[in-house]
């Protein structure tokens, strides 16, 4: 009877642990979703409406979507100079974990407040004022991909393998607003006749609602001080089974004027290997930026009288 | 002869030769001699030397005059006139490379003086013309090149010209740059200007959203007390009802009403009584005001009068114009990288920022030329166009006069005061006023635009974007009205003389009636004057006024050519005599209201003029003036150019002849003509 109470348990006990590998749970999984940092305005803050020449405040809720943390992120924000009209300390760093820090579907939230004062309007009945803002941060992706490789020139041999071999994978995002979408892989012959060498062909786009800046100078469009070769600029390196790939170009430009607007191909290619039959290795692959979003929002300006 | 002596001096050699080898040439045919063919003429002309010597004339021809024959040499006028064209494109062509340093144009220009210099002949005006053209080029092109050379080895240390692309300034080209700089940025402006005058036009000029309530007023048509139709000496009392909305947000405003006569504000001697004199707008806010007007009638020199009421107030729009600036190499950077628009998609901001005004009669309008600015060199300029638009125009709004206007800068933005379609002098840092000499030729009913070229000298903020406020401040004088007509006659006491008032001036002296006394002196006058009952019908009947009315009207617009006034009114009575018995009889009165329907026959029936005595009488002028001077210019088979008017006018030109008709009209003519000129002097007593 004992025995038969205890069965049950063990079962659905079992049942859990099958979803584990390496003594972890595998549910939750961080790289997914296109996102970054997302920030808004809090509701109220600014006011739809403010009184001429009196405080009121700006507020703003940041979140990390994205896998990866972000740390020195840099928030400014500005006003229209008129009329007196101001923001105390506009300028804010901070740093956010990403969710696989924080182990849950979206990563860590700040709230973050600013002091205005409205503009004194003058004998006008009323104005409007727009406060606006500009988040710059350095992120990162990073893909990890099994992948069937077939280190043999005739790709369809008859050999058998332990995988099938594909020569162009889709790729879901991988929690971050710039992406790996595509992979295509080709094998190719070696100098040694023994040997081949495998291409990737990696195709990454900013699926994200903001823009691409190079990670080095990622700040420079916050400040205002920025090169026009900074854009888009996202460094990029990948790595078969743990083994470095030779990548070139080294970094992309994602533009959104291209003919593909805000996508980049490049390509990798793996250091020569022995003619053998297909078999799952993991393909890593880093891209490192920064990026920046941007927002603003209208306040009518009534007169106090 | 300054050419000719200049020339031998400076093209010896080549002169000296040329004439040589003309005076030993056998002689052709002369071009004078030939149809004038261009492609031929300038074949001949460019041919090698050693051709031109067999192909022009042996000797050459008498040199008769120094222009015509520098002109003239090679033929016809049309030669002439293509040499002076070429001439003038040449010019034209050097002073457009003065002003956009274009190489092209300048080859074209030293191409045809060339051309015009080798075939212009020798001594002539042409020639000497052309070749100081070339010096001057030439002078210029050294110039342009030499003072960068001659900077270099005198001042090392300066910076190079935009203008002398990478030389090195010296003063001479500072100067030069300087001066073409400013014409070529004038006529920039110039071109700018025009564009916005063109856009303006067609209704693209800048236009304004407005902050706070919409505002309004409207002004009813005056209303006349008593009748449309007034006589000398009558109350003239009419008003209008002035209403409003949302007036009561311009609590200082003060509106002063005005009443007028033919656009005049005063009547005769005296200025109208209004009441009230003056409203405060907040008064008129969701509610209504009525505005009187009190005269006297006075003669007039018009028999329609429009007389108006209206409004004039001071009034203040402000306009407000958030621009968005960044430092040069920010904006550069993202040009390049996201296109010239990259505002709205990476900023989200809207790069057509709209001015904000208060509402009033005027929308005033704003927008710079870039957005962004930035920091710029000189050489790039953008604009401030900003444009007060009437909105109240259907309501005969207008400004009448800028009582003053300012733009207000932020620190950092400057407006450059270079030419006359920015009239604004700085008062001080940030605040241009409108010059003090600027005036309106005329009240502005549509739009009054400007046009600024602007400047950001330093950008000022701790964003990367600075967005300040420029503003415009206009202070004018605005007016409104509404009109509607009455008509003056007057019923001339007897002695007056006929007709109703004409020619007089509003002061209602020195009227001056139709004199038809003057007229009498020339004519045999006799004691056989009309029946009474006609005499009656002129002086007294109901409608008297209106026979006196459209008989001065019928002689004073259509009076017949060779006849005196009196004659004409004579005539004009006769055939009303002859029609209608100047309107007694009864058969005339179709309706029996007492009017006689057509008094001077039925000439104009088809006017539909029924019971219209005065329009009757001026059309019956009408229609016998052309009678008389068209259809009977040649007056054969009758006896006189009179008979055969009247029969025209009584039958028209086909019809049976009517000589009893002829002779009643003729028989009263004369008596009307007596009775007219009775005492000589004209009055009709």
């Amino acid at each position: 009877m004992n025995r038969r109470l205890l069965t049950l348990p063990l079962i659905i006990l079992l049942f859990f642990l099958s979803g584990c590998s390496s003594g972890s749970f595998n549910i939750f999984n961080p790289y997914t979703g296109s996102n970054g940092i997302q920030i808004s305005f809090m509701r109220g803050l600014p006011p739809d409406i403010a009184y001429s020449g009196t405080p009121y405040n700006v507020g703003f809720k940041i979140v990390n979507y994205g896998a990866l943390d972000a740390d020195n992120a840099y928030l400014v924000v500005g006003t229209d100079d008129f009329g007196g009209a101001s923001i105390s300390n506009p300028k804010y760093t901070f740093s956010l974990k990403g969710k696989k820090s924080v182990h849950f579907f979206r990563g860590e939230t700040k709230y973050k407040l600013f002091n205005a004062k409205a503009p004194n309007i003058g004998s006008r009945k009323e104005a409007s004022v727009n406060v606006n803002y500009l988040l710059c941060y350095p992120y990162e992706t990073k893909a990890q991909l099994s992948i069937c490789i077939t280190p043999n020139p005739n790709i369809y041999s008859n050999e058998r393998s332990g995988c099938r071999y594909t020569p162009s994978v889709q790729v879901s995002p991988q929690g971050a607003p710039v992406d790996v979408v595509e992979v295509d892989e080709t094998p190719f012959p070696a100098e040694n006749s023994n040997e081949v060498k495998i291409r990737f062909k990696i195709t990454i786009k900013n699926l994200g609602d903001g823009f691409v800046v190079s990670r080095s100078n990622y700040k420079g469009v916050c400040d205002g001080n920025i090169k026009f070769q900074d854009f888009g600029k996202v460094d990029v390196s990948a790595y078969l089974s743990g083994k470095p790939l030779t990548c070139f170009p080294a970094s992309v430009t994602l533009s959104p004027r291209s003919n593909q607007p805000n996508t980049a191909v490049f390509s990798c290619v793996s250091d020569p290997m022995p003619i053998g039959t297909s078999h799952v290795s993991l393909l890593d692959i880093d891209l490192k930026y920064g990026y920046f979003l941007s927002g603003n929002k209208n306040i009518v300006v009534y007169s106090l009288s | 002869m300054v050419g000719e002596e200049f020339l031998k001096g400076a093209l010896n050699a080549a002169e000296h030769k040329e004439e040589k080898e003309k005076n030993t040439a056998p002689q052709p045919a002369t071009p004078q001699q030939e149809d004038w063919d261009l492609g031929k003429w300038v074949k001949n002309k460019i041919v090698p030397a050693h051709q031109q010597a067999a192909t022009q004339p042996s000797t050459p021809p008498p040199r008769k005059n120094f222009i015509v024959e520098g002109l003239g040499s090679y033929g016809s006028a049309t030669k002439n006139i293509i040499s002076i064209l070429l001439m003038i494109g040449s010019v034209v062509g050097l002073f457009f490379f003065v002003i956009f340093h274009n190489w092209f144009l300048l080859s074209i220009a030293v191409v045809v003086a060339i051309v015009v210099f080798k075939t212009a002949r020798s001594g002539s005006f042409v020639k000497f013309v052309s070749l100081l053209f070339i010096l001057s080029l030439l002078a210029y092109t050294l110039f342009l090149v030499g003072s960068p050379v001659f900077g270099y080895v005198l001042h090392p240390e300066n910076t190079p010209s935009p203008y002398t692309q990478g030389g090195v300034n010296t003063y001479l080209s500072r100067g030069a740059s300087t001066y073409n700089s400013k014409f070529a940025k004038f006529i920039k402006n110039s071109q700018e200007y025009i564009q916005t005058q063109m856009k303006c036009a067609s209704g693209n000029c800048p236009i304004g959203e407005s902050d706070g309530p919409h505002v309004g007023m409207m002004l009813s048509e005056p209303q006349l007390m008593y009748s449309h139709k007034l006589v000398v000496g009558q109350p003239l009392d009419f008003s209008s009802t002035l209403e409003g909305v949302n007036l009561d947000i311009y609590p200082n405003v003060i509106v002063y009403p005005y009443c007028s006569v033919e656009g005049k504000k005063s009547y005769g001697n005296s200025s109208f009584n209004v009441s009230p004199s003056k409203i405060l707008m907040v008064d008129l806010s969701n509610g209504q005001s009525v505005i009187m007007c009190n005269a006297v009638v006075i003669p007039s020199t018009y028999y329609h009068n429009e007389v108006a009421i209206g409004v004039v107030f001071n009034f203040t729009t402000e306009s407000d114009l958030p621009l968005v600036i960044m430092n040069d190499n920010y904006r550069t950077s993202l040009e390049k990288a996201y296109g010239t628009k990259f505002l709205e998609p990476v900023f989200k901001i809207n790069s057509s920022q709209v001015a904000h005004y208060n509402d009033g009669p005027i929308n005033l309008g704003m927008k710079v030329s870039q957005s962004p600015l930035a920091t710029r060199s000189n050489s790039e300029s953008a604009y401030l166009i900003f444009a007060l638009n009437n909105q109240w125009q259907s309501l005969n709004g207008a400004i009448l006069k800028i009582n003053g206007m300012n733009i207000l800068t932020p620190n950092g933005i400057e407006i450059e005061h270079s030419d006359p379609f920015c009239p604004f002098v700085k008062v001080s840092s940030g605040n241009y006023s409108l010059e003090s000499s600027f005036n309106l030729t005329q009240p502005v009913t549509d739009v009054l635009n400007f046009f600024c070229p602007i400047k950001v000298t330093k950008v000022k903020t701790n964003s990367p974007i600075w967005m300040p406020h420029i503003s415009v401040v206009a202070n004018y004088e605005y007016s409104m009205n509404n009109s509607n007509t009455f008509d003056v006659y007057r019923i001339k006491k007897k002695g007056e003389g006929l007709g109703y008032t004409t020619g007089s001036d509003d002061s209602g002296s020195g009227s001056s009636d139709l004199d038809l006394s003057g007229d009498c002196s020339s004519l045999t006058i006799s004691n056989n004057f009309p029946p009474n009952n006609y005499i009656n019908q002129l002086e007294s009947s109901p409608y008297s006024s209106d026979i006196r009315r459209g008989i001065a009207d019928g002689v004073s617009k259509y009076k017949v050519d060779g006849f005196s006034d009196v004659q004409m009114a004579s005539l004009l009575l006769g055939i009303m005599v002859a029609e209608s018995g100047l309107g007694s009889n009864p058969k005339s009165d179709w309706d029996g209201d007492g009017i006689p329907n057509h008094i001077a026959g039925c000439t104009s029936c088809k006017n539909g003029n029924n019971n219209n005595v005065y329009l009757d009488i001026v059309d019956a002028a009408k229609t016998f003036k052309f009678d008389y001077e068209d259809l009977c210019s040649d007056y054969s088979p009758y006896d006189s150019q009179l008979d055969c008017a009247l029969h025209a006018y009584n039958n028209g030109p086909n019809g049976k002849d009517n000589p009893e008709y002829r002779s009643i009209v003729k028989s009263s003519m004369a008596q009307w003509t007596n009775y007219l000129c009775k005492n000589s002097g004209g009055a009709v007593e």
